[in-house]
C-alpha cells in the first residue's frame, strides 16, 4: 500500500513538475477565463510589502548611485541612466504577483509616501509625485491587456514604460536645461530605458518566480501557476 | 440555530458540520467530515500534532476560510448555498464515493466542504462575533500606537466614535494594561505586553468566542503568565466561549472544560514523517486525515490510557502526566555521558568581562563565563533580557560593547587573531555556527541539499566530498528526500533540522542555537532534542536559547540565566539582595549544581540559600549562574511632535502635502534664476517666521544641498548652448548660457525640494493616514493596508541585519558588497511577503476588508489654518513667477 502510494505520488510529481515548466516558459496567466479583479485583504497587504521592501532597497541603492553612477556618467554621460531602474521596479513587481487594477500605482505610492516621511535626497513629496507616475507607467501594459496577461514581454514592457516616466520626469525636473535630442539626452534616454526593461522588467519578472517556488505567494493565482497546483 | 444557553451573557456557539478543507498547495483535504459543536460559554483546549489543521479550524471558525469575496469573477460559492460537488476542483485520487456535501472553491484556491457555524451564522458572516488571537504578537500590531490597535476592530465593526473609546479601556482594563499610555509606541512593549494588546484588541470587539492560536508559544515564563491571567479574567467578565490551540497546557489547564484530541485516521499511508514530497508539494497527509481522536472532559481525555499521547505529539499537562509522560534525561548510551554540564573541561569559548548591545549601549555586563566542548550551556531569562544580543556576540555576529569573547587556541588556531568577531566570515564558518531562531533567516540557496553544501564549500571544501557530508547529515537529520525541495517549502519542524544541519556542515567546534523548540510539538520537539545530544555528544560545544524548561532538562544543560533588573518574583529578590550586597559589577553567581556549589557559596552564601528555598529551584532546574541586565519595557513616552515647527505640527497632515505640492511643483514652468531665488528667499523667510532658523533648514534638507550641484554639473557641461563658449572637450561644451541654466537648476532643484521635504518631514504615518482617510476620502482598506505594511518598516529593517548576520556565520559575508546585496534582497522579499500574508489574517480576524461602513476612532481635522497654510505656500510660486515675468527671464520650460 505505502510504496504503491508513493509510486503514485512520484510518478505525478514527474507529470506535474514538466508540465510546471512548460507553464513557466510559455505564457503563465491562461489559467482562468476571468481574473477576479476585486482586491483581498492579502492583496493589499502584500502589494504595500511590496512597496515597503522596495523602498527599502530604493534607499540601499541610493547609497551605490554615487560610487557606481557617477564613473558610468563620466565614462559616457548620460549613461548613469543605467542605474534607474533599481527605482522602479516596485509597480512591475506588485502587478505580475497581484494581478489587480492599481497594483503598480498603490505598490509605489506605498514605497514613496514611506520614502517621503524617512527623508531621502530626492525630496519628499517628489519621490510621491513620481511613484504616482511611474506607477501608471508600469500600469498601463497590464491594463491594456485587462490584466490577463502576464508574462515575461508585458513585464519587460511594463518596465520599460516606468523607464519613460522616469526619464520624462528627470527632463522636466532638473534637466530642463538640457537638450533633449543632444548626445546627454539621448544616452539618458536610451539607458533609463534599457535598465527600466533589465531590471524594473526581465529580473523583477525572475524574482517573482523565484518567489513563487517558496511557496510564499501560494495565496495568489499567480504563485500556485508556478507551483503548478490547481488554480 | 441557538444552542443551549450557559448562565453568563456574551457566549456564542460554534457548529462544524461535516466540515472540511483542503489548501489550494495540498492535493488531499487536511480535513473532511468534522463534527463538532461547541455550545455557548464553553473552555474547550484543541490539542494534535504540528500540521494537522488545529489552525485551518480555528481561521474557519473565524470566518476566514473558505470565503469568496464579494464582486468575484472566479466562480466560487458562498458557504449554505447548496451545490453539487463537481464545482470543486477535487483532484482525482481523493474519495469520491461520499460525495461532500457543499464544496466551493475559494479566491485562495482552496476548497472547503461543509459549514460553520457561530450561533447558528455561517461564520463568513458573524465576523466580529469571534475574535482570534494569534502566535507572533509581532504579526498582529496594525499601527504604530497601543490605543489604535485596540480601536481598530470597533471601527471596522461600525461602532460609533464615541463608544469606540470606551470598548478600548474597557478591553484594557480586562488584560491588565490600563494606565498604558495610549499613544505609547508598539516597539517598545514586550513580548507578553504584545501578545494582552493582541488579546485586548480581540475583546474590544466584545466577540461571543474568543479563538486563541499558540497565544504563548513565543514568550517568556513571565509573559505567559501574563497571557494566562489576562485571558481567564476577561473569559470571567465576558462569559465569552473559548477555543485555545497550545502545545504547552499547564498554565492554562484549570479552566479547560473540555479538550478535543486530533489525530490521523483512515490510512493507508502511516508515516508521521511525511516520506511523500515532491518539489511543489509535500503532502504528509497522503492517504491520512485529520478526525477526532478524544473528546471529553480533561479528567477524560487525560485519564484515557489508551491514548498514547507521545505518538499524537501532545503534551500532557504536568498534573496529569504519567511516568512514560515526563521528559527526563535524554538517555544516549555514548562515552561522554555524564560531562554535559562539565563539559571534557576543555574550555572552546569564553567571554571576559564582556558587555553585549546593540548600538553601543550595553544590556548586560561584566560577564565572565566559559564554555567547555561537550558541553551544553542553555542561557535563560525573559523577553528582552538580551540573550540573543549575548549569544549573536558569542557568536561573532555583534561587537562586544566591551569586554571581550575569547577563542581557545584550538578554536582559533589558524584563524586571525583569537576574537571572533574579527575573523572573516569563512573562518567564522568553520568554527562558529549559528542557527537562527527563524530558519528563514538562514536559508541561501534554493535546494535543501545546496543548502547543506554551503557550509563545506564555503570553507574549502572540495565538491564531492561537501555532497558527501551533506547527504550523510540529511539522512542523519531524516531529510534526505526532499534533497531537491525548496528549502522554504519545508513544514516548520522540518525547516529547523534543515537550519541546525546545515549549521554541522562545516563541522564548527561551537554551536548556539536560538530557541530550536519553540512552538513544537512533542514528536518534533523530541527529535530537535535528541539531535542536539547528539551533537553534543560528538564533542561539539553547545549553547542554547531557550525559555524551555523541558530542554534544559532533557539535555542535562548547565544554566546561564540572565535576570531583568528590577523584574519581580524570586528571581528579582536574589539579584537585589545581591546588588545591596556586594557584587558591583552586576553579576550574581548562584549555583545549584553539585560541583560549582563550593563556587558559589565562598561568593554569596545568602543567595545560595535563597535559591535552593525559592522559586528558583522550581523555575530553572538549576542555575548557574545569573547575568543582570536592565529592562526595556517600563518607561512613559511624551508625545512625539510631527514637526520641529509647532505650527507644521498643528496643521493637518494632507494640507500638509498639499501645501507642500503647491509650493514646489508651479516653479517646473520656467527654468530661469530669478524665479528660483525669489521663491527660495520667500521660503526661508516664511520658514524662519514659523519657527524653522535657515540652518535648521538646510540640516533637515541636507539631501538636496547634494543633488542640485549634481545636477547644475551635468546641464553646465552638456546643457544646451549659446553664448561665449568657455569650454570644449569631447561632448562638453561649457557655454553662457549652459553656465546660466546651471545655476538655474542648481537653485531651482533647491527651491523645489526644500518645501517639498520640509512640508512632510516628521509627519506621523497614521495621522496622515487618517488624513487621507477623512479629508481626502481615499479608500480605507487601501489606506490602512498601506499603513499597516508601514508599520513592517522596522521588523524589516531587523529582518536585514538577522540576514546579515546569518550570511556572514554561514561564510557568504567576504563577499563583494554588490554580489550580496541581491540574494539577501531576495529573502527579505520572502520574508516580508510571509509577514504580510500573516499580518492580512489578523487585520481580517479585526473585520478589516469588509464591504461595510467603518468608522474612525480618530478625528483628522481641518482648521482654517490649513486652509491659510495651503494659500501662502501658493503664494511662493506666484509671486516667483510673476517676479521672472517682471524681469523678462521668464523661459517656459527652459526654452
Amino acid at each position: 500500500m505505502l510504496a504503491h502510494g508513493r509510486l503514485f505520488s512520484r510518478a505525478r510529481c514527474a507529470e506535474t513538475q514538466q508540465h510546471r515548466k512548460a507553464q513557466i516558459m510559455s505564457t503563465i496567466t491562461k489559467d482562468s477565463v476571468k481574473p477576479n479583479l476585486h482586491w483581498r485583504v492579502v492583496d493589499i497587504a502584500v502589494a504595500s510589502a511590496i512597496g515597503v521592501v522596495s523602498s527599502l532597497i530604493y534607499w540601499a541603492a541610493g547609497l551605490l548611485y554615487n560610487p557606481i553612477g557617477a564613473p558610468l556618467a563620466a565614462l559616457v554621460p548620460g549613461l548613469d541612466g543605467v542605474m534607474n531602474g533599481l527605482w522602479l521596479f516596485a509597480g512591475p513587481l506588485a502587478l505580475i504577483i497581484v494581478r489587480k487594477p492599481g497594483a503598480g500605482v498603490y505598490a509605489e505610492v506605498v514605497a514613496g509616501v514611506l520614502e517621503a516621511l524617512l527623508g531621502n535626497s530626492w525630496g519628499g513629496l517628489e519621490t510621491v509625485a513620481m511613484a504616482v507616475l511611474q506607477g501608471l507607467g508600469a500600469e498601463i501594459v497590464f491594463a491594456c491587456t485587462m490584466y490577463k496577461v502576464c508574462n515575461l514581454l508585458t513585464t519587460m514592457l511594463s518596465g520599460t514604460l516606468a523607464g519613460v516616466v522616469c526619464w520624462a520626469w528627470s527632463f522636466f525636473k532638473h534637466l530642463q536645461g538640457i537638450n533633449l535630442l543632444g548626445a546627454y539626452g539621448l544616452w539618458y534616454l536610451v539607458s533609463t530605458l534599457v535598465s527600466g526593461a533589465l531590471i524594473a522588467g526581465v529580473l523583477m519578472w525572475y524574482l517573482y518566480v523565484a518567489l513563487a517556488k517558496t511557496g510564499a505567494l501560494d495565496k495568489f493565482a499567480s504563485g500556485r501557476a508556478v507551483r503548478g497546483m490547481s488554480v | 440555530m441557538v444552542h443551549m444557553r450557559t448562565e453568563k451573557r456574551g457566549g456564542a456557539s460554534i457548529r462544524f458540520a461535516n466540515w472540511g478543507y483542503r489548501h489550494a498547495s495540498r492535493a488531499h483535504f487536511a480535513i473532511r467530515g468534522l463534527d463538532l459543536d461547541i455550545p455557548a460559554g464553553q473552555k474547550v483546549l484543541l490539542l494534535g500534532a504540528s500540521g494537522i489543521g488545529k489552525s485551518t479550524i480555528l481561521e474557519a471558525a473565524a470566518g476566514l476560510l473558505g470565503t469568496q469575496d464579494e464582486g468575484t469573477g472566479a466562480g466560487g460559492l458562498r458557504h449554505g448555498e447548496s451545490v453539487s460537488s463537481d464545482q470543486g476542483t477535487a483532484p482525482e485520487g481523493t474519495e469520491g464515493l461520499l460525495s461532500p456535501p457543499q464544496e466551493a472553491v475559494d479566491s485562495e484556491g482552496g476548497t472547503s466542504a461543509g459549514t460553520v457555524e457561530v450561533d447558528g451564522v455561517p461564520a463568513a458572516a458573524a465576523r466580529g462575533k469571534v475574535g482570534l488571537v494569534l502566535q507572533d504578537p509581532e504579526a498582529q500590531a496594525i499601527f504604530e500606537r497601543v490605543g489604535d490597535n485596540v480601536a481598530f476592530g470597533p471601527e471596522n465593526m461600525a461602532v460609533p466614535m464615541d463608544r469606540i473609546w470606551s470598548h478600548v479601556r474597557k478591553a484594557m482594563a480586562d488584560t491588565g494594561l490600563e494606565g498604558m499610555q495610549l499613544h505609547r509606541s508598539t516597539t517598545h512593549l514586550s513580548g507578553g505586553q504584545m501578545q494582552r494588546l493582541a488579546l485586548a484588541g480581540a475583546l474590544a470587539m466584545q466577540p461571543g468566542v474568543l479563538l486563541l492560536d499558540e497565544p504563548t508559544a513565543n514568550l517568556d515564563p513571565d509573559g505567559v503568565g501574563q497571557v494566562v491571567a489576562s485571558v481567564r479574567a476577561s473569559l470571567e467578565a465576558t462569559g465569552a466561549t473559548m477555543v485555545l490551540v497550545e502545545h504547552r497546557t499547564d498554565p492554562w489547564i484549570d479552566m479547560i472544560d473540555r479538550v478535543v484530541v486530533l489525530g490521523r485516521c483512515d490510512t493507508d499511508v502511516v508515516d508521521g514523517e511525511g516520506e511523500l514530497a515532491c518539489a511543489h508539494t509535500l503532502d504528509a497527509e497522503e492517504g491520512t486525515r485529520t478526525c477526532v481522536v478524544a473528546d471529553g472532559t480533561p479528567d477524560e481525555v487525560f485519564g484515557d490510557h489508551g491514548l498514547d499521547f507521545a505518538s499524537l505529539g501532545i503534551w500532557v499537562p504536568k498534573c496529569y502526566r504519567r511516568a512514560e509522560d515526563e521528559i527526563r534525561r535524554i538517555q544516549a548510551d555514548d562515552s561522554r555521558r555524564g560531562e554535559e554540564t562539565s563539559g571534557t573541561g576543555r574550555i572552546a569559548l569564553s567571554a571576559v568581562d564582556l558587555a553585549v548591545g546593540r548600538r553601543g549601549e550595553a544590556i548586560a555586563e561584566h560577564m565572565n563565563i566559559d564554555f567547555a566542548s561537550g558541553q551544553v550551556t542553555a542561557i535563560v531569562g525573559g523577553n528582552g533580557a538580551g540573550k540573543s544580543t549575548l549569544a549573536l556576540t558569542l557568536a561573532g555576529l555583534l561587537e562586544p560593547v566591551s569586554g571581550k569573547v575569547e577563542a581557545a587556541p584550538a578554536l582559533a588556531s589558524g584563524a586571525t587573531g583569537n576574537m571572533p568577531f574579527g575573523w572573516s566570515s569563512r573562518q567564522l564558518a568553520a568554527r562558529i555556527s549559528y542557527v537562527f531562531q527563524n530558519p528563514e533567516h538562514q536559508f541561501a540557496r534554493g535546494s535543501v541539499l545546496e543548502e547543506v553544501m554551503l557550509g563545506p564549500l564555503r570553507t574549502g571544501v572540495g565538491e564531492v566530498q561537501a555532497q558527501a557530508t551533506a547527504r550523510r547529515l540529511l539522512s542523519r537529520f531524516k531529510l534526505s528526500q526532499y534533497e531537491e525541495v525548496n528549502p522554504y517549502t519545508l513544514s516548520g519542524g522540518e525547516k529547523r533540522r534543515l537550519t541546525v544541519a546545515s549549521a554541522l556542515a562545516a563541522a564548527p567546534d561551537v554551536v548556539i542555537l536560538d530557541e530550536p523548540t519553540f512552538g513544537q510539538d512533542r514528536v518534533t520537539w523530541m527529535q530537535m532534542a535528541r539531535l542536539i545530544d547528539s551533537i553534543r555528544s560528538d564533542g561539539v560545544c553547545v549553547i542554547v536559547i531557550t525559555h524551555d524548561l523541558d530542554l534544559v532538562t532533557a539535555l542535562g544543560a548547565r544554566v546561564v540565566e540572565l535576570a531583568a533588573r528590577g523584574s519581580h518574583g524570586a528571581g528579582a529578590s536574589i539579584v537585589q539582595g545581591a546588588r545591596g550586597r556586594d557584587i558591583a559589577d552586576g553579576i550574581v553567581d548562584v549555583s545549584t549544581a553539585g560541583e560549582r556549589a563550593g563556587t558559589a557559596s565562598l561568593l554569596n552564601p545568602v543567595d545560595m540559600s535563597d535559591a535552593n528555598g525559592g522559586m528558583v529551584d522550581a523555575r530553572w532546574c538549576q542555575v548557574d549562574q545569573r547575568v543582570e541586565v536592565s529592562r526595556i519595557d517600563s518607561r512613559s513616552e511624551a508625545v512625539k511632535p510631527s514637526s520641529r515647527s509647532p505650527f507644521l505640527a498643528s496643521l493637518n497632515p494632507a494640507y500638509r502635502m498639499i501645501g507642500g505640492f503647491l509650493a514646489a511643483l508651479p516653479l517646473i514652468v520656467t527654468l530661469d534664476w530669478v524665479s528660483a531665488t525669489v521663491a527660495l528667499v520667500l521660503e526661508f523667510l516664511l520658514l524662519a517666521c514659523i519657527g524653522l532658523k535657515p540652518w535648521r533648514v538646510v540640516a533637515s534638507t541636507w539631501p538636496v544641498f547634494i543633488g542640485a550641484p549634481g545636477s547644475a554639473l551635468a546641464v553646465l557641461l552638456y546643457g544646451k548652448s549659446g553664448g561665449a563658449l568657455w569650454w570644449h572637450w569631447g561632448m562638453i561644451n561649457v557655454t553662457d548660457r549652459s553656465i546660466a541654466l546651471a545655476i538655474a537648476t542648481g537653485l531651482r532643484v533647491l527651491a523645489i525640494g526644500i518645501p517639498a521635504i520640509i512640508a512632510v518631514l516628521g509627519i506621523d504615518a497614521t495621522d496622515l493616514a487618517d488624513s487621507f482617510s477623512q479629508v481626502l476620502h481615499l479608500p480605507d482598506r487601501f489606506v490602512y493596508g498601506g499603513l499597516a505594511g508601514m508599520r513592517m518598516f522596522s521588523v524589516l529593517r531587523d529582518d536585514w541585519s538577522a540576514l546579515t548576520a546569518s550570511r556572514r556565520s554561514r561564510g557568504l559575508g567576504d563577499d563583494n558588497k554588490v554580489k550580496a546585496f541581491f540574494p539577501q534582497a531576495f529573502a527579505l522579499f520572502v520574508l516580508s511577503i510571509r509577514r504580510s500574508t500573516t499580518l492580512a489574517v489578523a487585520m481580517e480576524a479585526r473585520g478589516f476588508g469588509a464591504p461595510l461602513p467603518r468608522t474612525h476612532a480618530r478625528v483628522s481635522a481641518v482648521h482654517t489654518r490649513d486652509k491659510v497654510f495651503v494659500g501662502v505656500c501658493l503664494l511662493i510660486p506666484v509671486i516667483a513667477l510673476i517676479a521672472s515675468g517682471m524681469a523678462g527671464t521668464f523661459v517656459f520650460f527652459g526654452g
